[in-house]
């Protein structure tokens, strides 16, 4: 799995390239609490190149939420594959993350 | 929270505690079926916590392999490390669960030693001896009550361990150890939303369902002789409603409930399916879902 970064308006955009899993969901991890002790509020979590998540990787999607809507900011994710919009379905995740189809279209929406 | 290795208690041994403080001791609970598999899931839940195991909707996964310095726990985990890889969580419930004859006096030795039961020796007729064992330090008990309660009626984000705790109480058919049976039914899309949250939870209610049909079918021959009909159990729970609502005509009641309606046809099939009225109906996500399997109450004192 790949992670970058970019800054886009009030937005750290953290994409995912390739299978989150037991092996790597560490990386995320650490890299999403580095963004959230420097102080970013808004996180856009693009998954257009994500193609697996197992039960880690989701849980750290629900950690960064709570800490994340803790200091009032937003974290929202884009790009959902099938698959792993259907295991956000199953886990009932669709109901607590705001869900776009693309970067373009979760900026836009909260621009 | 406090339901991990480090937080004192282990998932299980919390499990236990639970259904132990409803029953004032009487450990025959801990050899119901449905109970064993609950227990299977909460070892697997617990291990996840401890990030020794991840799964996804096919399988378990192993993640990190040092022990975790709780018996029950590594003991499991050994037999995952052993087993073939890629078998799906229900699998591992179940094959768990066929090891409870080697748990049960584990967990309850576990927690005698660290002070929340004690042990009693008790004649019964003056010859047979049964063995007790009372909820002495209780404080375990309310805190988990205090969290779930506030969880589900709420809507903060949860924890990873109160998803896991709410999830096994939920689909183990034990939330009522928790929450008043109006508390359940209120807050049952809640419930659903965080139960839903743990696919190990989600496991648990499939090998649960799977072992209580095998249990059923073998029962039948009972019910032949006199049991109650699915039609009979669910007018018990009518009543129950009734009276839980203060209702005071069978038209208040909800449609699942009315009869002579087509959801109420619904109720009876699920009723008769699982051989149990102690249920719960969710009309937003139109499912039915088993509030308890098995009777708590003290056999006999």
């Amino acid at each position: 799995m790949d992670i970058s970064k970019q800054k886009k308006a009030d937005f750290i955009i953290v994409s995912i390239d390739g299978s989150l899993d037991t092996s790597n969901y560490a990386l995320l991890d650490k890299e999403l609490d580095a963004l959230v002790s420097s102080g970013e509020q808004n996180i856009l979590i693009d998954c257009a190149n994500m193609n697996y998540i197992s039960s880690s990787g989701l849980r750290i999607f629900l950690v960064y939420l709570k800490k994340i809507k803790a200091v009032n900011g937003k974290m929202v994710v884009c790009g959902l594959q099938n698959m792993i919009k259907d295991i956000f379905s199953i886990s009932g995740f669709s109901s607590l993350f705001t869900i776009y189809k693309s970067r373009e279209e979760a900026l836009a929406a909260n621009d | 929270m406090s339901l991990t290795v480090k937080n004192f208690l282990t998932v299980p041994e919390g499990l236990y505690v639970l259904a132990l403080h409803e029953t004032e001791g009487h450990a025959q609970i801990t050899g119901s079926r449905s109970f064993r598999i609950a227990v299977s899931g909460a070892i697997l839940m617990n291990l996840a916590l401890e990030n020794r195991i991840d799964s996804d909707l096919e399988r378990i996964i192993i993640d990190k392999t040092d022990p975790t310095g709780d018996e029950l726990l590594d003991m499991a985990l050994n037999d995952i490390q052993l087993g073939n890889t890629g078998q799906s969580i229900q699998y591992w419930i179940e094959k768990i669960a066929e090891k409870s004859e080697n748990w049960n006096d584990m967990i309850l030795h576990s927690l005698v030693k660290k002070g929340i039961l004690k042990m009693k020796k008790k004649k019964i007729f003056w010859v047979f001896t049964s063995q007790n064992y009372p909820v002495t330090n209780n404080t375990k008990t309310k805190e988990v009550n205090t969290r779930i309660r506030e969880l589900v009626m709420n809507d903060e984000i949860p924890e990873i361990q109160d998803i896991v705790i709410t999830s096994l109480l939920f689909y183990s058919g034990m939330l009522d150890l928790v929450l008043s049976d109006r508390e359940i039914n209120d807050n049952i899309n809640r419930i659903e939303q965080i139960a839903k949250m743990d696919l190990v939870g989600q496991s648990i209610s499939k090998a649960i369902e799977k072992t209580m049909l095998s249990y059923l079918i073998s029962k039948i021959g009972q019910v032949v002789k006199g049991g109650k009909t699915a039609e009979e159990k669910l007018q018990e729970k009518v009543q129950e409603n009734m009276k839980m609502y203060d209702l005071k005509s069978a038209d208040d009641l909800p449609s699942w409930l009315k009869k002579d309606t087509d959801q109420y046809e619904k109720t009876k099939e699920f009723v008769e399916k699982v051989g149990t009225a102690d249920i719960i109906y969710n009309s937003s996500t139109d499912k039915y879902t088993v509030k308890r399997y098995f009777p708590v109450e003290p056999p006999f004192c």
